[in-house]
């Protein structure tokens, strides 16, 4: 991949009143407008299928004379003071992400892979900041992962798959990355074809690049083979240089989490 | 009328009327009792039982205690108390008889809250009704239907017949059946409906959609395809996928068949006779008529 850098989408603007903030974050255009007693949201999602050609985003730009997208959202104050803030965050359900191509880590070994989930732009006005709205840059997929049609819960599905190498990874600024580490202790191969990324429980980085990274995750298949438990690294990835916090878990949870993290493989093909 | 008085005090009996004070007083205790202890059981039982089971627990006590102290009192008036209990077994076998289907609902509302084949809220459907539960009551289940009106169901009848609970998971499969024309690639359309599903973002890529090849019908090939969607999404589901297969279809030309006949009139038999309506529209070239 080339030495390009995103341009860094998010952070503070402040607004004078009647002042519209403008951004292009991948797919999502969006404009929010500091107007009198109020503020107005408006954005529109572009329907790109091609996910590598999308224009790498822009920062924000003010401006007196916002564009008016499709989407309208407006939010009533007594007082629409600023400064508005942009941020990013990652999904509030876990992410369930397919490698293009299934791959199988042998009994005893172990292998890591860089999955991306989607990313939401977090919104917040005023001092002390409060949540304005929350917009996915693009609405994921929602899929079910679960033992059976009965029981399991909802979750996002990943459009992107995962690659071994960073250096395979393509810059997008509209997900964030997480490397995952697979353990296979039992005594068979464990298949993966789908797995569970518990999202809410990750923090968001964000690297020297602008690219935006969760801490590692390892998932470990334990000897009997019927269950996975995942570790949260505390740290940010050493891939990530220079890595400063951008906003903490969704929910708080404890180190070790035992999760059916590997979906249909346990209990072979459940969906018909 | 000062003499009066005494004479009326004397007449009384003593004895007689100290049991009609002690009845009395029993009763009275009786209805005060119930009322707390019926009180105090539904408190003790709070969060752990519905409204329809507190109800009953409350119902249940009041009645029993009151059913003690009312025989008691009667019992202090002199009464004879087996007297009252054969009269009240054949008044039950008389009142079982008349009252037959309602006591059906009534064991029949008992065996359904104890089962739970659903709960208040979850949309059921008896024959052709269909509707969200408002309540399980005694002898019934109220429905309100989604053009808003009201159903009462019999008990009874939920227990006798077959019972959809549309609810119950917190996923569904949407059924959608497709004719397409015969002439029609049914790869290309296997691929559309796919890519329709994809697109959507409330129906879920897991479970996959189903795809089947259902047969060669009389004036189309006929395609069922399943896509699941969260109980909540049902409806936006069911209605956007369809638009989007047919805006698909339309867009890359595959023909949805609607029923149709050919009339073949065959070599050996005579030709169908036509008539025309109006005037005969004027032949083109004017020297080949009669070809």
């Amino acid at each position: 991949m080339s030495d390009a850098r995103l341009n860094q989408w998010w952070g503070t603007v402040p607004l004078e009143l009647n002042q519209a903030a403008v951004s292009q974050i991948a797919m999502l255009k969006l404009a929010a407008s500091r107007l009198p007693g109020e503020w107005r949201l408006s954005y529109d999602q572009l329907d790109l299928q091609e996910e590598d050609d999308l224009p790498l985003s822009a920062a924000v730009v003010e401006t007196h004379e916002a564009p008016e997208y499709p989407q309208i959202q407006r939010y009533v104050y007594r007082d629409s003071s600023g400064p508005l803030a942009l941020l990013p965050a990652l999904a509030d359900r876990p992410v369930v992400t397919q490698p293009f191509q299934p791959f199988t880590v042998p009994a005893g070994e172990e292998g890591a892979i860089f999955v991306s989930t989607p990313l939401w732009v977090h919104l917040q006005v005023g001092s002390p900041a409060h949540t304005l709205a929350n917009l996915p840059i693009r609405r994921p997929t929602d899929t079910w992962f679960g033992p059976n049609t009965m029981e399991g819960e909802l979750c996002y599905a990943s459009r992107t798959f995962g690659r071994m190498g960073l250096s395979d990874l393509p810059l997008r600024p509209h997900r964030a990355v997480t490397r995952v580490i697979i353990h296979n202790r039992a005594a068979s191969p464990l298949l993966v074809e789908r797995l569970s990324l518990p999202v809410p429980y990750l923090s968001l980085y964000a690297g020297d690049d602008a690219r935006l990274w969760t801490q590692s995750v390892s998932m470990e298949r334990d000897r009997d083979g019927a269950h996975a438990n995942f570790r949260i690294e505390k740290n940010p990835p050493a891939e990530a240089p220079g890595a400063v916090l951008i906003a903490g878990p969704r929910q708080a949870a404890g180190d070790a989490l035992s999760f059916r993290a590997f979906g249909a493989l346990l209990r072979g093909g459940i969906w018909s | 009328m000062s003499d009066w008085l005494p004479a009326f005090w004397d007449s009384i009996d003593r004895a007689r009327l100290m049991d009609v004070i002690m009845a009395a007083l029993l009763l009275l205790v009786g209805i005060i009792l119930a009322r707390l202890l019926s009180r105090a059981l539904v408190r003790a039982f709070q969060g752990r039982l519905d409204n329809h089971r507190t109800m009953l627990l409350r119902r249940g006590t009041s009645y029993l205690v009151l059913a003690i102290f009312i025989s008691s009192a009667l019992y202090q008036m002199g009464f004879n108390l087996n007297v009252l209990l054969g009269t009240a077994g054949i008044l039950s076998v008389a009142v079982g008889f008349a009252s037959q289907t309602s006591m059906s609902n009534l064991i029949s509302g008992l065996f359904l809250v104890a089962e739970r084949p659903f709960m208040v809220g979850d949309v059921i459907q008896l024959g052709e009704t269909t509707g969200e539960v408002l309540s399980v009551d005694l002898l019934s289940v109220k429905l309100r239907k989604f053009d808003n009106t009201f159903v009462r169901i019999p008990n009874e009848l939920l227990v006798k017949s077959q019972v959809t609970t549309l609810t119950k998971f917190p996923i569904r499969r949407i059924d959608i059946k497709i004719g397409v024309a015969y002439h029609s690639d049914l790869a290309l359309v296997k691929e559309l409906l796919f890519q329709a599903a994809e697109r959507n973002p409330l129906a879920l890529q897991e479970p996959r959609p189903v795809y089947i090849f259902l047969g060669f019908g009389s004036s189309s090939l006929d395609i069922q395809f399943s896509v699941w969607a969260t109980r909540e999404n049902y409806l936006p589901v069911l209605t956007g996928i369809k638009e989007e297969i047919k805006a698909a279809f339309d867009g890359a030309g595959v023909e949805m068949a609607f029923p149709h006949l050919s009339l073949y009139a065959g070599t050996g038999s005579k030709p169908l006779p036509v008539q025309w309506v109006g005037p005969p529209p004027p032949l083109e070239n004017p020297e080949e008529q009669g070809s």
